[in-house]
């Protein structure tokens, strides 16, 4: 059965996910996953679904998207092989500039290292704008390598950046 | 009396591990005053020394300041702090005059207890549950140069305090 990645955005307001979800449960699409988050006012929901009329979904996410005034994209969802569990934190904090989140991303795109999840948060209030950066990878290579060339390039655009190696044990 | 400037950050004493305090109270009279004065001029529950530049191991908390009530020892100058035992989990969500405006929840330990110099220069036990105790730890957090925003794990779990 083919699963597809579904990815709507636009300006957010009630009711968004509630329309969504509907017009693929009355079609027999299973929702696997969802992603849902706001940035400033925007909505963008990336969901996974498995099943349905191919023909008929599309028709019906394209009416619901038009009806919602939402973008709507649906693409076939990759198979994947191994899941990716992240094995380093990384955070980064520091006054806000153009480029930091570049910065960190090619040094561990550098390394072979795969973001697993990102988020970042801008602090306004304080003297000067404070930006925040969590994200976890995952990384095949010498740990240490890596958090010597974050701290270095965080420098570089004037970010403390902190690498923690994830690890988890059996309780 | 002086009511003094609140660091935010970027600003650097707010990262460095603070000294310890002198064995002489009249060393430090001054910043235990200046930080009180400062605390009773904000809405807020606990201060730290290298919030108003003094990178020294001083704190002021009082949880008798909180919202609702709760569990506490009322003002508590604490110099030198050291947390002997930690106990337990809990979250609360905790601000902090440094980073004005934002909100995230922290886990901490809910019990603690701590050896401590009072305004006196006496040496003192505490035993803190709850949000005393958490108050504790974030302002201890301070001493080491830790923000709260330090121990958030996803950027987006900091949110802007909510308008009353």
């Amino acid at each position: 059965m083919t699963r597809r990645l579904l990815t709507f955005t636009g300006a957010d307001r009630p009711g968004l996910i509630a329309a969504i979800a509907r017009v693929l449960a009355n079609l027999g699409a299973d929702i696997e996953d969802v992603s849902m988050t706001r940035l400033s006012g925007n909505f963008a929901l990336m969901l996974l679904a498995r099943g349905g009329d191919p023909e008929k979904l599309e028709c019906e996410l394209r009416r619901i998207s038009e009806e919602l005034g939402l973008r709507c994209h649906i693409d076939e969802a990759v198979e994947e092989s191994n899941r990716q569990e992240p094995n380093m934190f990384v955070s980064a904090v520091g006054p806000n500039r153009v480029g930091i989140v570049a910065t960190i991303a090619e040094v561990l795109a550098r390394h072979g290292v795969n973001i697993v999840e990102m988020t970042t948060q801008l602090i306004e209030k304080t003297e000067v704008p404070i930006y925040l950066v969590r994200l976890e990878g995952r990384a095949d290579c010498d740990l240490i390598a890596v958090e010597q060339e974050l701290v270095a390039a965080g420098q570089s655009v004037g970010v403390e950046v902190r690498v923690e190696q994830i690890e988890s044990e059996e309780l | 009396m002086a009511v003094r400037k609140i660091l935010t950050v970027p600003h650097p004493i707010l990262r460095q591990v603070a000294t310890p305090a002198s064995h002489s109270p009249a060393d430090w009279e001054q910043i235990v005053t200046d930080l009180w004065d400062t605390l009773d001029d904000h809405i807020g529950v606990g201060i730290a020394a290298p919030q108003i530049g003094e990178s020294v191991r001083i704190v002021a908390v009082d949880a008798s300041r909180a919202k609702r009530p709760v569990p506490n020892h009322g003002r508590l100058t604490l110099v030198n702090p050291v947390i002997v035992e930690k106990e337990g989990r809990i979250s609360f969500r905790e601000g902090c005059l440094s980073v004005p405006d934002y909100v995230a929840h922290i886990e901490r330990a809910a019990r603690i207890v701590l050896t401590y110099f009072d305004a006196y220069g006496q040496p003192m036990t505490l035993d803190a549950v709850g949000f005393e105790a958490v108050v504790i730890q974030h302002e201890i957090d301070h001493l080491d140069g830790i923000l709260f925003i330090d121990r958030v794990r996803r950027a987006r779990d900091l949110k802007p305090r909510p308008k009353i």
